[in-house]
């Protein structure tokens, strides 16, 4: 079969000069010219799923032509080459103020890999452009990560280049020059906190803040930058061999890169020896900061007793935990309670929360969530409650949203919903409402920062929602959540678990997963009114409006795959299961939550009937 | 004395259980539930364990009455490995004894990738479920499920011992009599293995490209619809099947209908 090409919005012009001055091979494949005015040209015989073209180009007249095009493009398949051309169009080439976002979008535009060299981005603002500013642009079109938080408005200071570890997570960071050091009398500090000694003490004016000055002590290490260090890229399956960590990778104070640490993923463990690095234990110790924020599974031996008061008991008793022999099911547990740890630690956030309170300042809040729990069981509510009340983040806000019930109409939602020690928030809908207006009805009885879809029947970790909302905070994505890898089917008895491909950029997350936040939401229009595939919707909401969507580890949620009910009332398996057994990494007998989830067995757990081996006592009669 | 095997095995020349030479006790004892099937289900097992690559094997069709399966009974009546039992048979003295409920088809090389799968696990028992199918087949080591008879539950001990594998029948070609084989993508071992005739292709050639290209185009088109599935699985949402999907088809519209028509003609004749 021969690809066609398609060119709309060219006429009967001709399309090999654009495709030529493109320096692109414009190969003698047959051409669609199609009429953006003509409704039948868009018509198609083959599904959606087989429309195959070779190069698809696209010629408009102006930006807002190419955007009212959008729409006829939506069933057009794929193709192996799409060109867009506005003619006359030269983005970015002048903007009214080069404010930072400006800049980003010409760095995007302006952004290439030079072969040999690298990444190189030019950013000709054709008059003054903000050298910061261009930086900060051409570095954010170069990092694959979302714009994080930051310090949640704390701006820090540097009196030494050699601090500037300090400021990882502060997007206006700055060394601190004599005339920063020296404002007039009628302006303000630029930041908040300055890390170093400065040369002479801090001029003070009357009603005017002055920067707290602190010190580092030579056992404080500085925060990770998780834009760059993470837990991405982790994998539950590392096939490699074991790994050596080396002097001489820490000598100079170097922080880990990213190379470094996409080199070391695909090894099981890196072994430390402590007594290779007795005259490097600061920069060990940083080292390991950020080994343990990324997860990377440690086998370590002789640590000096100084590297653990600099990272933590708590962290130098997580790394001793990992055991070469072990599942790997269980290294990545591990790994994720390593990780877990040092984000509380050496995420620039917390990094700076630690020191405001060692200092007696004011420690910016934790963001609360607001967990959105809609169900049609009322034999639900109790367990679906009991799994939010387990929840280790703070400060949380419970939206149960009763989809054709009332707490007055069963005693057990009554009791379950009066016993509630938290924040909880009940909204009642009727049984006809649509499902996604009874998530939207939820969603604006949501005071949160942060809205988390949770379950009535699934299982869920106790740190499910730190997780989801640290793993929001070091991507930058607008959706965060986990895969489907855990599954109990409760007709087989059995629980199985999937391939992961590990923490990542995806386009697809679970449901019962969802994690994002609330002005998020609201911007991409809240769920849509539909009576399933609520979250396809939204997966699909946040893509088009070039949102980031990152999965996180997979140990935080079990699936409950229900039995049918034949009609006894009995259980039964579900006709179509087997598609839960295809591409199964690992499976156990019985209900066997992954080691971040402690649970009890759901109340019916036995094999079904029909599903008994036929060599079971009792069946050969 | 070095054996005949070691020798060939030396010259590249390795044999499976299911292909070595036959013994007195066939490799495989089948026994098919009948037991309130249809006769035309136990008929459809039976044909398609006929057609197996693999014939090293007894059946023992259980369950079923002679004035139910009149028509079988006669059919394979002259085929001395089939034998009719009213209730369930012991171990026969075979190396694998398969359990297929009736209505239950196994592809051309299913016998051998069951027993392959059940080697290269290590487990004692591997169960399939099959789309369709209200029982599992379920294939064991027979000495092990012998052993385990003797002294009490063979499933729990297996289970307690973790020696018992689930799979998705369709993975070894195995699918429900009333509904199309399914389609392997993936060669998984020899459950989609065939006679190949190699043929040596220009990759330089434009032809040779598209059609590569036109092949990658349909497996990924089958991957979406998979994956597809998949998400509609984990959200609770069965596919839609006999009346209830063609209704759904039809509501979708009579150009739909026709491409799909088409399309799928198309496919019929390329395939």
């Amino acid at each position: 079969m021969t690809l066609t090409s398609v060119a709309v919005g060219f006429g009967s012009g001709p399309i090999a000069p654009l495709i030529t001055e493109l320096g692109l091979d414009y190969a003698a494949t047959p051409w669609q010219r199609r009429s953006t005015e003509d409704g039948a040209a868009w018509h198609h015989e083959t599904p959606r799923d087989t429309r195959w073209w070779g190069t698809y180009a696209v010629r408009a007249g102006s930006l807002a032509e190419a955007r009212s095009l959008l729409p006829l493009l939506r069933s057009e398949g794929k193709a192996h080459r799409f060109i867009l051309l506005i003619e006359g169009h030269a983005p970015h080439e002048e903007a009214d103020a080069w404010t930072p976002r400006h800049l980003v979008s010409k760095a995007a535009v302006a952004g290439k890999t030079v072969s040999g060299f690298g990444f190189a981005t030019v950013i000709d603002g054709g008059t003054w452009v903000t050298v910061h500013a261009a930086a900060t642009a051409a570095l954010r079109e170069a990092l694959e990560s979302g714009p994080t938080e930051g310090l949640g408005g704390l701006r820090v200071g540097i009196t030494d280049p050699g601090y500037r570890s300090w400021l990882a997570g502060d997007p206006v960071g700055s060394l601190m020059t004599p005339e920063l050091l020296n404002p007039e009398d009628d302006d303000i500090y630029a930041v908040d906190v300055i890390v170093g000694q400065p040369s002479s003490s801090l001029p003070r004016v009357e009603g005017r803040i002055t920067p707290t000055v602190w010190t580092p002590g030579p056992a404080d290490l500085p925060p990770v930058d998780t834009a760059v260090i993470s837990p991405r890229g982790f994998l539950p399956d590392a096939d490699g061999g074991i790994a050596e960590l080396v002097p001489a990778a820490v000598v100079g104070g170097g922080g880990l890169t990213e190379r470094e640490l996409a080199s070391l993923r695909n090894a099981p463990y890196l072994v430390v020896d402590g007594a290779r690095f007795q005259s490097l234990r600061y920069e060990l110790g940083a080292r390991l900061s950020q080994l343990a924020v990324a997860g990377v599974p440690m086998l370590a031996r002789d640590l000096p007793a100084d590297v653990g008061e600099m990272i933590g008991r708590d962290i130098v008793d997580l790394i001793g935990r990992f055991d070469p022999a072990e599942a790997p099911v269980q290294r990545e547990s591990k790994s994720i309670d390593l990780r877990r740890a040092a984000l509380e630690r050496f995420a620039p956030r917390q990094r700076w929360s630690l020191i405001l309170g060692e200092l007696d300042q004011c420690v910016p809040p934790e963001p609360t969530v607001s967990v959105l729990l809609a169900t049609r069981r009322p034999e639900r509510v109790g367990a679906a409650l009991a799994q939010v009340a387990q929840q280790s983040w703070e400060p949380l806000q419970v939206v149960l949203v009763l989809h054709g019930f009332t707490p007055a109409d069963h005693p057990s939602v009554r009791r379950a919903v009066e016993t509630y020690r938290g924040h909880l928030t009940v909204v009642t809908v009727p049984a006809g409402t649509v499902f996604g207006e009874a998530l939207n009805a939820g969603t604006r009885a949501a005071e949160g920062v942060y809205l988390a879809k949770m379950d009535d029947d699934d299982w869920y970790g106790a740190h499910h929602i730190r997780d989801l909302v640290r793993a929001a905070q070091h991507s930058g994505a607008q959706l965060v959540g986990s895969q489907v890898e855990f599954v109990y089917l409760e007709s087989l008895d059995i629980t199985t678990r999937r391939p992961s491909a590990g923490e990542r950029y995806t386009d697809h997350v679970a449901g019962g997963t969802m994690v994002l936040r609330l002005d998020d939401l609201r911007q991409l229009g809240g769920w849509r009114p539909v009576h399933r595939a609520v979250d396809r919707c939204l997966l699909q909401a946040v893509q088009a409006a070039a949102g980031r969507v990152y999965r996180s580890h997979g140990q935080n949620y079990l699936m409950h795959r229900h039995a049918a009910t034949d009609s006894h009332g009995g259980h039964t398996w579900n006709p179509e299961d087997s598609i839960f057994l295809q591409s199964v990494a690992e499976q156990w007998d019985g209900f066997a939550p992954p080691p971040q989830i402690t649970a009890r067995p759901p109340a019916f757990t036995g094999r079904s009937d029909d599903l008994s081996s036929y060599f079971t006592i009792g069946r050969q009669q | 004395m070095v054996s005949i095997t070691d020798d060939l095995a030396a010259l590249g020349i390795e044999l499976k259980p299911v292909h070595g030479p036959r013994t007195a006790s066939p490799l495989i004892g089948v026994v098919v539930r009948a037991e309130a099937a249809p006769e035309l289900a136990v008929a459809a097992t039976i044909a398609s364990l006929l057609t197996s690559a693999a014939q090293d094997f007894t059946v023992h069709v259980v369950g079923a009455s002679a004035a139910s399966t009149p028509r079988v009974r006669s059919w394979v009546g002259a085929d001395a490995r089939f034998h009719w039992l009213p209730t369930a048979a012991p171990p026969a003295a075979t190396t694998y004894t398969l359990v297929l409920p009736a209505g239950t088809r196994v592809g051309m090389y299913t016998l051998e990738a069951y027993v392959d799968a059940i080697r290269l696990t290590g487990a004692s028992c591997v169960r399939a479920l099959v789309d369709g199918q209200s029982a599992s087949a379920e294939l064991w080591d027979t000495a092990i499920l012998a052993r385990l008879q003797a002294t009490g539950d063979p499933e729990a001990a297996v289970r307690t011992s973790g020696t018992e594998r689930w799979v998705a029948g369709g993975s070894l070609g195995l699918h429900d009599y009333l509904r199309p084989a399914p389609r392997l993508h993936v060669r998984k071992g020899p459950a989609g293995r065939h006679d190949l005739t190699v043929v040596v292709r220009d990759a330089g050639d434009a032809g040779v490209r598209r059609d590569y290209e036109e092949r990658i185009r349909d497996l990924e088109s089958r991957l979406a619809r998979s994956e597809k599935a998949r998400r509609r699985m984990e959200a609770g949402v069965l596919p839609k099947r006999g009346a209830a999907r063609v209704y759904a088809a039809l509501r979708r519209g009579p150009a739909h209908v026709t491409g799909r028509a088409v399309t799928m003609l198309r496919r019929t004749r390329s395939s």
